[in-house]
């Protein structure tokens, strides 16, 4: 495998498992590289969760925003006029309005204000967070005096939107930016990218770039939908991808389906994850299914041998 | 000076709408020394709005230059179109002349911020 590898874990549906392939891929990888993991479901970050990491605060993510100097302001209108994410409320005789949460930094109010009063500051769009989860190497597992000096570490990076506001794709694409910045320091071998559901724009913010993509599904025909809606994706940027099929056995005739549709389009089906207690377990409990029943570690070093570039 | 009370309906007798950015009617009282001189019902266009229904109706309130309006809810961007033209907002329950009269004797409460759920 190449160094600076980067793997985005994606699927289409939510609830198929890519956080938990993501988090179970990273820990495994950890036991011979280094690995940096980026949590780019901005919304609903869950990673440091799954991995029971406490995350510190790294960075703030910002957006441009108007900023009205009404002593300048001849109450024109102008700013309202052109503002199409109505953000700026404009009555006759007044000074205008402005509402920070509609605004997507579009800056078109400074380039239609005659008199130059409005100026550009900044709003704060969500939060980058840092943390990292040791991993044991197994040899040395039940020495515990040793283990202080041979972990090896998943380095998380997460991103986290601000309530209310809409633009999750540039948060998602702010914490690629650090996430490149913070490797030049950690120099990690791969870089596993934990995207959102769906196919939307924090999606390929999430995909760009990368050099390969794992798609993660189960076996019923919603997730079948959404994982060739985000395979589309994959295809038009040309990264080279495979899939993983969670819970398998939920559906043996679906399965099929699934395993027809690969073989059909020539996709690599990386491996499959049965439906256990044990992934139950590792939510609850906050850590990665691996260490719940070592047993897994086989399946998601399948994975990992499987992922061919 | 003037109120505005988002309401269910066109007349006095009406109740003061559980909302206010989508409430059927707004009714605009002029009030003088502790009296409701006249009032007029306005239907809320922004009513059935699919979106930025809160700011389109707080502009309407700027528009007709009131100084406070009464509901019983309010959302968190009409209320910060409305701080920002000065618009005081007080919340009132029951029936519309109740609440007016309610106004005009200092018994409502005014809204200092969007109660909003906290994380």
């Amino acid at each position: 495998m190449p160094q600076n590898m980067k793997i985005a874990v994606t699927g289409g549906k939510g609830g198929v498992g890519k956080s938990m392939v993501a988090t179970s891929l990273a820990v495994e990888f950890a036991k011979k590289q280094r690995v940096l993991l980026v949590d780019a479901d901005a919304e609903c970050p869950n990673d440091h969760l799954l991995l029971s990491i406490k995350r510190k605060k790294y960075t703030t993510v910002y957006q441009p925003i108007p900023k009205f100097n009404y002593k300048k302001c001849v109450k024109c209108g102008k700013c309202a006029l052109v503002c199409k994410q109505n953000a700026i409320v404009f009555v006759k005789g007044k000074y205008p309005a402005f509402l920070k949460d509609a605004c997507i930094g579009c800056k078109v109010c400074i380039v239609a204000c005659p008199t130059g009063a409005i100026t550009e500051t900044k709003k704060e769009i969500g939060k980058i967070y840092t943390g990292h989860y040791n991993v044991y190497p197994v040899k040395y597992a039940l020495r515990r005096n040793l283990r202080s000096k041979l972990f090896n570490r998943v380095n998380l990076v997460s991103s986290e939107l601000k309530l209310g506001e809409l633009a999750s794709g540039e948060v998602v694409a702010e914490v690629r930016k650090y996430s490149d910045k913070l490797n030049e320091k950690i120099k990690a071998d791969i870089m596993v990218i934990d995207s959102s559901p769906g196919i939307g724009c924090p999606v390929i913010a999430s995909l760009v770039g990368t050099d390969y993509i794992i798609g993660v599904t189960e076996p019923t025909p919603s997730a079948l939908f959404d994982l060739k809606r985000v395979l589309y994706l994959a295809n038009h940027f040309k990264i080279k991808h495979g899939i993983v099929i969670n819970k398998f056995d939920l559906a043996k005739n679906f399965y099929k389906e699934i395993e027809k549709f690969a073989k059909i389009n020539k996709i690599l089906i990386l491996g499959k994850i049965p439906y256990k207690k044990d992934f139950v377990d590792s939510t609850i409990k906050m850590k990665p299914v691996v260490e719940i029943n070592p047993k897994y570690q086989v399946l998601f070093q399948e994975i990992i041998s499987n992922i061919n570039l | 000076m003037k109120i505005a009370i988002s309401s269910t309906g066109e007349k006095l007798t009406d109740k003061v709408s559980e909302v206010f950015a989508r409430c059927p009617y707004f009714i605009i009282a002029e009030v003088e020394e502790g009296k409701v001189k006249e009032f007029e019902a306005i239907k809320n266009e922004s009513e059935n709005q699919m979106s930025g229904a809160g700011i389109s109706a707080a502009q309407l309130m700027a528009e007709k230059n009131v100084t406070a309006i009464i509901t019983k809810n309010i959302g968190p961007r009409a209320f910060d179109v409305l701080r920002q033209f000065n618009i005081k907002v007080y919340s009132g329950r029951g029936k519309v002349k109740d609440v007016l009269e309610d106004f005009t004797t200092r018994k409502l409460e005014e809204v200092k911020e969007d109660k909003c759920l906290k994380i």
